[in-house]
């Protein structure tokens, strides 16, 4: 499934390159005037999460997304292999502009970036696996992408266990590293049970 | 494992909030069989496959695979089964063969290195990508994946959807010789060329399982139609009367009918809403009975479409009786 996925991430190059451009572009230009890391985290949850949950429900649309389901291969492999490929085809995407990040904070900011990547797509494709259609799939998304940007943008205590926080203040600490991979390692196993039951 | 059906349905019950789906429905699939699950549009066929598919949950009864249950067990069951639903779903952006290769790994078949001479008997390109396929094309691709998935038990819902009348024979005579021994398929559709090709069929109407039957049996209970056009004549099967008007529109395109013959059909009489509105002013206990004799007057007399005069001639008979 990983390489279907990374067959359809390449398929169109134009397309690709816009992808990576344009994050960059808006991110680069908002360090211009001093809001690039809030910048670069609202990138990240927007574009992530809404991209990875279309996914989803694309291959429900076609109904693909049937025939995994029915197929005798076990499902929490299945959606490990899916959220690792979009893990890695997402950071692939984003590269310049995390470098960018990197270039414009500290060199420890890259694992800040990293475990977001890592929570918005495991977020974003359970909003696919938990949405129907294109229209579910958007208010789904909305539902979720505002809490996450309020939590990268208000340093409140809960704040501290999500990646985007430490991103959006550029503040590094060790602390942060183990209560966001925390995080993210729950919402990885949440997945994981989720789509046990399909 | 010999002494069990590959499928089992005992008393299953599935609906949409809107009410269609099915109900009580019962049957069993023997090994080696071809059976067709025969229903109009809405029937409740594509809703079966897809419970059965363990898509989804059945609301009551339970159905098994080879002795195991599909509903609390459906992980194990899927090891035997292949679904074929009326999309045809396939990753666009690669080709045929890539296609064919992906889904017979899923379904841990080592069949791929067959498929060049079964693709000469479907005459399919698997070296195109499947974007540019047609819809028949693509259909023949997931059939052609169904057989050498080398699962047990198919499940095709629809299995000719955007097939040519010729290419569907072929299809269906393909699958008929083709198919391994114990391999037992239940597919569902509307037409009765298609009931043909199966040994048994189980006909569906309003998600209910109305009876188990040959085609021979199937089309004594359907009617006839001969559709007469300047130049041409066609015979269709419909289930009631009340599907003429529609067959008559679809063949509205080949030209105007100069004549429409009905033949045959065990058909159930066509109520008026007038003349239902007056047997419904009778004491409940009644109706049943008043209903019967109305109809046997009016199937005596050669009457197909109960009006409010011919009930009152029946009544009339009844009371001179």
């Amino acid at each position: 499934m990983g390489k279907i996925i990374w067959l359809d991430f390449l398929k169109n190059k134009k397309n690709l390159l816009i992808k990576i451009c344009l994050p960059f572009l808006l991110v680069f230009l908002s360090y211009q005037i001093g809001f690039g890391n809030l910048a670069l985290v609202m990138v990240l949850i927007f574009t992530i999460i809404t991209g990875a949950g279309l996914k989803i429900v694309q291959l429900k649309n076609e109904g693909l997304y049937s025939r995994l389901m029915t197929a005798p291969i076990s499902k929490r492999r299945l959606f490990v292999e899916v959220t690792t490929s979009s893990i890695g085809l997402y950071f692939l995407q984003f590269l310049p502009t995390i470098l960018l990040g990197v270039y414009y904070n500290q060199l420890e900011m890259f694992v800040f970036l990293l475990l977001s990547i890592v929570l918005v797509v495991v977020i974003g494709t359970l909003v696919g696996v938990h949405s129907r259609s294109f229209g579910q799939i958007h208010l789904n998304s909305l539902l979720t992408v505002l809490p996450l940007a309020g939590l990268g943008m208000i340093p409140v205590s809960v704040s501290y266990f999500f990646p985007f926080i430490y991103v959006a203040k550029s503040l590094y600490s060790l602390e942060g590293i183990f209560f966001s991979s925390l995080v993210a390692l729950g919402f990885f196993f949440l997945l994981v049970i989720d789509v046990s039951r399909l | 494992m010999n002494n069990v059906f590959p499928l089992e349905v005992k008393n299953l019950c599935y609906s949409y909030p809107n009410r269609t789906g099915f109900l009580d429905v019962s049957f069993h699939l023997k090994e080696g069989e071809l059976l067709c699950l025969f229903g109009k549009n809405g029937s409740g066929k594509s809703t079966l496959l897809r419970v059965l598919s363990t898509l989804h949950k059945p609301h009551s009864g339970s159905f098994s695979v080879y002795g195991i249950d599909g509903v609390k067990r459906k992980e194990r069951i899927r090891k035997y089964l292949f679904p074929v639903f009326d999309e045809n779903a396939h990753f666009d952006f690669t080709t045929g063969r890539e296609n064919l290769e992906f889904f017979l790994r899923l379904y841990q078949s080592n069949q791929s290195g067959q498929c060049e001479h079964w693709c000469k008997d479907l005459d399919l390109n698997l070296d195109i990508k499947t974007g540019e396929y047609s819809l028949g094309m693509k259909r023949k691709l997931y059939l052609l994946e169904a057989i050498l998935g080398q699962q047990n038990i198919l499940l095709l819902d629809e299995p000719s959807l955007g097939l040519d009348s010729e290419t569907r024979d072929n299809v269906f005579l393909w699958m008929q010789q083709q198919k391994p021994e114990k391999t037992s398929i239940l597919f569902g559709t509307n037409r009765v060329e298609e009931a043909k090709y199966a040994e048994r069929i189980l006909f569906i109407d309003h998600g209910r399982i109305k009876q188990i039957s040959s085609v021979e049996d199937l089309v004594s209970h359907m009617l006839t139609v001969k559709i007469y056009t300047r130049n041409d004549q066609f015979v269709e099967l419909i289930d009631t009367a009340n599907d003429l008007p529609d067959l008559v529109k679809r063949y509205l395109s080949f030209g105007m009918p100069t004549r429409i013959e009905i033949i045959g059909g065990d058909e159930e009489m066509i109520w008026t809403k007038e003349a239902l509105e007056k047997i419904e002013r009778a004491p409940g206990f009644v109706r049943k009975m008043i209903y019967r004799t109305i109809e046997s007057y009016a199937k005596e007399k050669g009457y197909s479409r109960i009006t409010p005069e011919i009930v009152d001639e029946a009544r009339g008979r009844f009371e001179r009786k």
